[in-house]
């Protein structure tokens, strides 16, 4: 049997291995975390050779799974592999095998098996063939994550609603996608019929991912330890991703970029709400949830392998950007906050690296990845057209708050007096290697694809580069000096809602931050509607509660006119 | 062994649990003897159980059934009251082989799981748990209404007792009361409707194969209706489940009334009420759709403000039930096999998590915990990859298309059943995964029983089995639900060829 020939095969083997990793009966910590390496190591191997293998794309013949009476042949549950999902399998892999080396020796043995569980759930979800398979994966995926946050004390109604949208719209789709549409959705055309199934998968993936208006979904993983945040939250974008191009090579996208553009809303409001918020491990998360509509709207509109590219990169930067701002958080202690940023770089040096190396990953500054896919992105613009400006202007949504969580807490004269002790802010040095790496083969990894592909054209190139200049200094200069505290700022409790304000460094740009506080409250309130919708649920449910709880003769009453209605309102 | 030469097989199916019951009666005196000969005598009727299915005759061979009845195979003739009815048939069939095979399974554990409530009263439930298992099977082998209203009558009763003879220091009464009246309602309709239809038909027999061919009055339909929705349980007559199954309960009667009763309802009405209902089929079908998708939503909309967990579960399981008279009441192979199919999956983890959560005290808790609450929901909730989902996909698959052809227009204003089920289904994960943060951050005080521990395992085993091989149990099922449904006055086949013949694993048709 030939590479090629086993490229199918390769990552079911990646599964089956994960799922080994996450199964193992040792219970000593050190020779488990030997086996779990090993086994991880295998994976990683196994996708890499897969990816090799993987030209073109081919499907498993798996075996009958389910069927519906009357409705042909049963469905199978088999693997369909392309070079986009190859190279996703290899970075949930790549992700797993940095989560085993960061996990600290306290980390339990179910903690770490629903870990690795949830990886194989989501290698499962990039390279199952059927929706519905995927959907399976993903439930399972979405109940590991649930119980990963349970590690602390946090309200997770935001999170179990989110999720269940997201499955919700992925079977409400292969419901559609199997022909229910005709009936429930009337007499529409094989092409509404991939939009309606193109639609409801974009929705679970922000759903799923944390996407805005589902961004406060995420906020239970804030407070978990950096590597098991950065993996839930990478492998449920890896996640997100894999459905998405799977959309994208589903239909015809060509000059769908006016769909891509939708998706700069929630790119825009998640931007606005990181820039506008003090709390570090906060404007993280919603600048990870910027990331995500970001790269949709960039798998919209760019051929697939290369967006694969940019899933990666910010699925593999994570984990070095978590840990940073684990460190920050805690040598500052309590006084963590935007207003306190700045002077660590010096007391810091290796926290100041992995967050500079992930935030630049991101940013997409000369030579990273994504900077050359910006170029790639305005290669196919003509210039000064409204177009040209709109692409030129999308990376910022994802650039600035990269670029103000990666350095402001690094800028300026340095700070010693204030720090914690330096055993809880240090990071073992495998640890340090191992997201280095990650970040630095998230951030190339696009710039790889592109060079196999082809280089953008050099206007294009540099604008990018102009663009990224530009806002690096606006950064650096923004972020040097540091302000005095305001108690106004944590006084009210609508401010609390979206956290504390933007901090900026002079009295000039108060107007701009009063201002940016009050949009991000404005488009906060957007993601109250789930919340509502489930009040108004609770609602009716007290209603009814009460009804029940009457004598038996309501039962009773009830049941006739409730026959009498049904069959009297059909005569 | 041919399978249709063995008719012995059912009489023991029948036969072994009741003897098993004596037996337990006499070695009362022995708790040790009793228990490991009740074990033993449990586990031979799985086996015997799986002897009925390995020579179960799949895709069934057209036997001596006419018109829309189940094919019966290995029938035997009973002659019970033969001096007022001629011999009783029992046989089995498609719709009540996978029955026939979660009541051998539930009893055994059922047996276990007695265990955990004490050895006070064990010998009574020992004999309570077979007496259970003998007479469900009568009724679920039985082609004879009034046999089976017999059998029906002596479940309800018997099982009432289990549920009565829980531990001391609770309060039993209400419980098993709460049971026992809609049990013996539904017990009574069925012999009303097997009295009201054998008059109707000169008095010759009860036997719904002598019955099919006649006109079957109005009245016997309502009452073989009402049969099933007080099985399933709808709301506002859903109350045995709600109560039954909580605070009071010996954990024995709570996994056989969690993982039978339903089933039993189900089953019975598939292969006795459905062919005889034909003239009214229309209003039946409407009846049970509209209220099956109302109880759903209101059943998931309680279910998620209520602060006890049981409670939860318990309206959770009233939702669920919903889901299952719409699918009834579409009217479609693929509907109504898929409710069927649900039906039949959803009985083990519902009896296994309902014990589960009867069991899991206040201030008990933890992450182990908490990971079997969250698969036993998913296996509960039927989701993707747990075998309830080989029914709920088909119930959603062939509903709409059912509900299209009655309204006779793609979209109809009563396609609202179908988005009720699926809203339910997926919202209903969520309302009983929501307390899974509770549970998780209790202290564990307490161990698992391990027969509450067997329990789940085998649930989920079972559950994930089945969720990714339905094929071989869905075999069963679809050649006599398309019997059955073959002279429904409903215009499904002019209107449902085209879709039929959808290829639905097409992989270009799935993103």
């Amino acid at each position: 049997m030939t590479l090629t020939q086993m490229g199918p095969l390769l990552p079911i083997g990646v599964c089956a291995t994960t799922l080994l990793a996450a199964l193992v009966p040792v219970s000593a910590d050190g020779p488990r975390r030997v086996i779990q390496s090993i086994l991880l190591g295998a994976a990683l191997v196994g996708s890499a050779a897969g990816y090799v293998a993987t030209s073109g794309t081919l499907s498993s013949s798996g075996f009958g799974w389910l069927t519906i009476p009357g409705r042909g042949s049963a469905i199978l549950a088999n693997v369909y592999i392309g070079p986009e999902s190859a190279l996703l399998i290899g970075a949930i892999a790549l992700l797993t095998l940095v989560t085993r080396v960061a996990l600290p020796p306290a980390t339990t043995r179910l903690d770490a098996g629903m870990l690795f569980g949830a990886s194989t759930a989501a290698h499962v979800v990039v390279v199952g063939n059927h929706l519905l398979l995927r959907l399976a994966a993903l439930e399972w995926l979405l109940l590991s994550v649930l119980l990963l946050v349970l590690q602390r004390r946090a309200s997770i109604l935001g999170l179990l609603v989110a999720h269940r949208i997201a499955a919700g719209a992925l079977l409400l789709a292969a419901l559609i996608a199997g022909g229910w549409q005709v009936r429930l959705f009337g007499e529409v055309t094989g092409t509404d019929s991939v939009t309606w199934v193109a639609g409801l998968v974009l929705l679970a993936a922000l759903a799923l991912s944390g996407g805005f208006p589902f961004h406060r979904s995420l906020l239970p993983i804030v407070s978990l330890p950096a590597a098991v945040r950065a993996h839930i939250s990478g492998l449920l974008l890896l996640a997100a991703g894999g459905l998405v191009l799977r959309v994208v090579e589903m239909g015809d996208w060509t000059g769908s970029s006016t769909v891509g553009f939708g998706f700069i809303l929630p790119a825009l409001a998640a931007a606005i709400l990181s820039l506008a918020s003090t709390d570090l491990r906060r404007a993280q998360l919603w600048a990870w949830s910027s990331q995500l509509a970001f790269a949709v709207a960039l798998t919209l509109s760019t051929p697939a392998v290369i967006a694969a590219g940019v899933w990666v990169c910010l699925a593999l930067v994570r984990p070095a950007a978590a840990w940073a701002v684990d460190v920050v958080d805690a040598a500052l202690g309590d006084t963590a906050d935007a207003n306190r940023w700045g002077g660590l770089a010096a007391s810091l040096p290796v926290a100041c690296w992995m967050s500079v190396l992930a935030a630049v990953g991101v940013a997409g500054l000369p030579p990273w990845g994504l900077f050359i896919l910006h170029g790639h992105l305005l290669a196919t613009q003509p210039p000064a057209t409204p177009e040209f400006a709109m692409l030129a202007l999308l990376p910022a949504l994802v650039v600035v708050p990269a670029l103000r969580l990666g350095l402001w807490p690094f800028l300026g004269s340095p700070r010693h007096s204030v720090l914690a002790p330096q055993e809880q802010t240090a990071v073992p040095s495998p640890v340090v290697a191992t997201v280095i790496f990650s970040a630095v083969i998230g951030g190339l990894w696009p710039l790889t694809l592109l060079l196999t592909q082809h280089l953008p054209s050099t206007p294009a190139l540099g604008t990018v580069a102009a663009l990224g200049l530009v806002l690096l200094l606006v950064t650096g200069w923004v972020g040097r000096r540091r302000p005095d505290v305001d108690p106004e700022l944590s006084a009210s409790p609508l401010r609390q809602f979206v956290g504390d304000g933007l901090a900026l460094s002079n009295r000039r740009f108060r107007g701009v931050t009063g201002g940016l506080r009050q949009l991000a409250w404005l488009v906060d309130i957007v993601s109250l509607v789930p919340g509502v919708l489930v009040l108004v649920c609770r609602g009716v449910g007290w209603g009814v509660t009460w009804v029940e709880s009457r004598p038996l003769w309501w039962a009773v009453l009830t049941t006739v006119a409730m026959v009498a209605a049904i069959l009297g309102g059909r005569l | 062994m041919s399978g249709l030469d063995t008719p012995a097989l059912v009489i023991a199916v029948i036969g072994l649990p009741a003897v098993a019951a004596l037996l337990t009666l006499l070695t009362s005196a022995w708790p040790t003897v009793r228990r490991w000969m009740g074990v033993l005598l449990a586990l031979g009727q799985v086996v015997l159980v799986l002897g009925v299915v390995s020579v179960f005759d799949t895709p069934p061979s057209e036997r001596a059934a006419a018109g829309p009845l189940t094919i019966a195979q290995l029938e035997t003739a009973l002659p019970w009251m033969s001096t007022v009815e001629p011999p009783t048939r029992l046989a089995v069939d498609g719709l009540n082989l996978y029955a026939l095979l979660l009541l051998s399974v539930i009893s055994l554990l059922a047996l276990l799981t007695d265990l955990v409530d004490g050895p006070s009263r064990a010998g009574l439930r020992q004999t309570g748990i077979f007496g259970v298992s003998a007479a469900a099977a009568g009724f679920l082998l039985s082609r004879d209404l009034v046999l089976a209203a017999a059998c029906h009558g002596t479940t309800a009763l018997v099982l009432a007792l289990v549920i009565h003879m829980g531990a001391d220091a609770r309060p039993r009464r209400p419980a098993a009361l709460s049971f026992l009246v809609p049990g013996l309602l539904a017990s009574g309709c069925l012999w009303m409707a097997a009295i009201w239809c054998r008059s109707a038909s000169d008095g010759l027999s009860a036997s719904v194969d002598a019955l099919v061919i006649n006109v079957i009055p109005s009245g016997a339909v309502v009452l073989l209706t009402l049969f099933l929705i007080l099985h399933l349980p709808l709301v506002p007559l859903h109350r045995w489940q709600t109560h039954s199954c909580g605070e009071g309960a010996a954990y024995s009667g709570i996994l056989l009334t969690g993982g039978l009763w339903t089933i039993l309802g189900v089953s019975g009405w598939l292969r006795l009420g459905l062919p005889l209902s034909v003239d009214l089929f229309d209003d039946v079908a409407a009846l049970l759709r509209i209220w099956g998708g109302l109880s759903a939503l209101i059943a998931v909309a309680v279910a998620a403000i209520q602060r006890d967990l049981g409670d939860r579960l318990r309206w959770a399981c009233v939702g669920l039930a919903g889901l299952v008279a719409v699918g009834l009441g579409s009217v479609d192979l693929a509907a109504t096999s898929g409710a069927l199919l649900l039906c039949a999956a959803l009985g083990l983890p519902r009896a296994s998590t309902l014990c589960l959560v009867c069991w899991l005290p206040a201030e008990t808790g933890g992450r182990g915990l908490a990971l079997w609450w969250g698969v036993s929901v998913l296996a509960l909730t039927a989701v993707a990859g747990f075998g309830g989902f080989a029914g709920l996909l088909p119930l959603l698959t062939g509903g709409s298309h059912a509900i299209g052809s009655v309204v006779g227009s793609p979209v109809g204003p009563t396609a609202w059943p179908v988005w009720a089920c699926l809203l339910a289904s997926v919202a209903l994960v969520g309302v009983l995964l929501a307390p899974v943060s509770g549970i998780a951050h209790r202290e564990q005080t307490t161990t698992m029983p391990w027969p509450l521990r067997l329990g789940l395992i085998v649930a989920v085993g079972v559950a994930l089995a089945t969720g990714w091989q339905p094929a071989p149990v869905a075999d069963w099922v679809v050649s006599d639900v398309k019997r059955i449904l073959a002279d429904a006055p409903l215009p499904t086949e002019a209107t449902h060829q085209p879709m039929d013949e959808q290829p639905v694993d097409d992989p270009e048709d799935a993103p």
